[in-house]
């Protein structure tokens, strides 16, 4: 008996081991967690006091209504194009489910986050993956990928916009190009990090476009990692075949309560917003400063050629920072970081000095 | 129709020594100074309806040589400003090519991105359209001068013509050089692009 594909793996993903930490004698309290990507500010308290009030003997309810008219409030789109979703990741799997075949063809634009590709291996599709290239600044080359996609014709495309890890954030024109080359195939934007993009375009009116799915995660800009949670727009036609491969109370009421009151609380990823670009700029100065090479990053973290990644991430965590080695998007000379407070950014930059300029 | 004369204006000490200049503000070297003469005799027959100019010294400089003393005022608009570069205002392209290399191939790749402290390349497109737009309104007829810089010159021929965003990058335009758009009610043409033959025997 044949238990699915024995060849696939898990894709790796940022974040604190605590194993590994036990090994260096380390305490998770001592470490700075620049691995992941969520929001400086934690937990706003509006947040934080929703859910210590939670009645959680009940179901929560399948259909998260409440928090779609609240979502659709928020976003412009109605409530019958969106789907709540237990982390933007669940979605990734439930559109490859929806949109794909066994047998057909899906595209994803490389570097980039590694659950797009296991959710296509999982219904049975080894995604053809478009790189953008080091030499390039891992920009892509458009107006070839278009070209690609109008011959392959594709069931499925995925773009994260901004991209993880590289921070390119593609301007409207060229995600519409990108749209109509993969018409009628189905292209999902993943806008997980867009809350941290100091001037973003609006990508709701590419739902007219009608093969357009975007995907916006709650965990990072509000802090909910712990919660799972985030949605997608798109379609009415779309939404309903997501929902149709979606297990029923996916949603927990955790998370649905909490979604609710970051909603309302706003001006906490504002300010967010505003210290990571202060941050950032003081992050990217001060590695340029060391003779680092930083990409430029339009999201709250940033893509630094360290050499031998592996090591660096090792000799950082023995001083009680954790980055991101980017050996499993295929750069193993890169770390990510996420961008903190400007405190814990004068840590890392300090760490980096010690492990890479000494 | 209204007849649009494109005009980059004359070299100054940043250019000669390969450096951005963006909002600096610059005043024509010698040779810019002969290349604004060189301007002026091979416009001198055309009757100018109106004159702009973006308000940097460089190209206001190159302007008003051109109009020498025609008795038309000359409107200068900060909407035809050069790119702001920001941070990278002054540094050479050698230097930038060292030290900003992924910003550059960012910058010609996003239409969205600007270099640290300066402009995008979408920021660059809506104040020369706004520039566009306003002319529009109150010109039907006769020829129009335009002197500005390589970045809102080619603003201006993308607008012009409707080509994509994208396409910015692959237009060259050079000092002093001269390029005609006619602009119909429903059509611009363009006549002449980048021409420098008035330089030619220049030393």
């Amino acid at each position: 008996m044949q238990f699915g594909r024995a060849d696939l793996e898990r894709p790796v993903h940022g974040g604190i081991s605590l194993s590994e930490l036990k090994t260096l004698g380390l305490q998770a309290e001592e470490v700075i967690d620049f691995s992941a990507n969520i929001n400086p500010l934690g937990v706003s308290p509006i947040v934080k006091k929703a859910v210590t009030e939670l009645d959680v003997a009940s179901y929560p309810d399948p259909e998260c209504q409440e928090l779609r008219q609240a979502l659709a409030q928020n976003t412009g789109v109605a409530t019958e194009n969106i789907v709540v979703g237990n982390g933007s990741t669940e979605l990734v799997h439930l559109v490859s489910r929806a949109c794909l075949v066994d047998g057909g063809c899906a595209v994803v634009l490389t570097p980039t986050f590694g659950e797009y590709e296991l959710a296509c291996h999982l219904v049975g599709v080894a995604p053809v993956l478009m790189w953008a290239r080091d030499v390039d600044s891992f920009c892509w080359n458009v107006a070839d990928i278009c070209q690609k996609l109008t011959k392959i014709k594709p069931q499925l495309v995925f773009i994260c916009n901004p991209n993880n890890p590289t921070g390119l954030y593609l301007d409207k024109d060229a995600v519409r190009q990108i749209a109509r080359a993969t018409a009628p195939g189905v292209l999902v934007i993943d806008e997980a990090y867009l809350p941290f993009v100091e001037k973003p375009w609006d990508s709701t009116s590419l739902l007219k476009m009608d093969n357009v799915i975007l995907l916006h995660s709650m965990t990072k800009d509000h802090a909910l990692a712990g919660l799972r949670l985030g949605y997608a727009l798109a379609r009415t036609e779309l939404i309903d075949r997501l929902k149709l491969c979606q297990p029923s109370w996916s949603v927990n009421i955790a998370a649905q309560v909490a979604g609710l009151a970051a909603l309302a609380d706003q001006e906490h990823v504002t300010r967010a917003r505003k210290m990571v670009a202060e941050a950032k700029a003081y992050l990217y100065a001060a590695l340029l400063e060391l003779g680092l090479r930083a990409l430029p990053s339009s999201a709250n973290f940033m893509l630094i050629k360290v050499g031998k990644a592996e090591t660096v991430r090792f000799k950082l965590l023995q001083r009680g920072l954790c980055v991101r080695d980017c050996a499993s998007f295929g750069l193993p000379q890169y770390i990510r970081v996420a961008v903190r407070s400007l405190p814990e950014c004068r840590r890392l930059v300090a760490g980096l000095k010690e492990v890479c300029c000494g | 129709m209204v007849r649009w004369y494109l005009v980059r204006h004359g070299r100054t000490e940043l250019n000669r020594d390969n450096r951005v200049q963006g909002h600096s503000q610059t005043l024509l070297d010698e040779e810019g100074l002969t290349q604004a003469g060189k301007l002026r005799d091979r416009l001198a027959e055309e009757t100018f309806t109106a004159a702009f100019s973006s308000d940097l010294a460089r190209a206001q400089q190159t302007a008003q040589t051109i109009l020498g003393n025609r008795r038309i005022t000359l409107t200068v608009s900060p909407d035809l400003r050069e790119f702001d570069y920001g941070l990278w205002n002054n540094l050479t392209l050698a230097e930038l090519k060292d030290k900003y290399s992924d910003e550059m191939s960012r910058m010609m790749n996003v239409c969205d991105f600007a270099p640290p402290g300066g402009e995008s390349l979408t920021q660059l497109l809506e104040r020369t359209g706004r520039f566009l737009a306003q002319v529009k309104e109150r010109m039907t007829e006769g020829n129009l001068l335009v002197v500005c810089h390589g970045g809102s010159l080619r603003g201006l021929v993308v607008h012009l013509l409707g080509l994509p965003s994208a396409n910015f990058w692959s237009l060259q335009v050079d000092l002093a050089s001269l390029s005609i758009v006619d602009v119909y009610p429903n059509r611009a043409v363009l006549v002449l692009f980048n021409d420098v033959s008035h330089l030619r025997h220049m030393p």
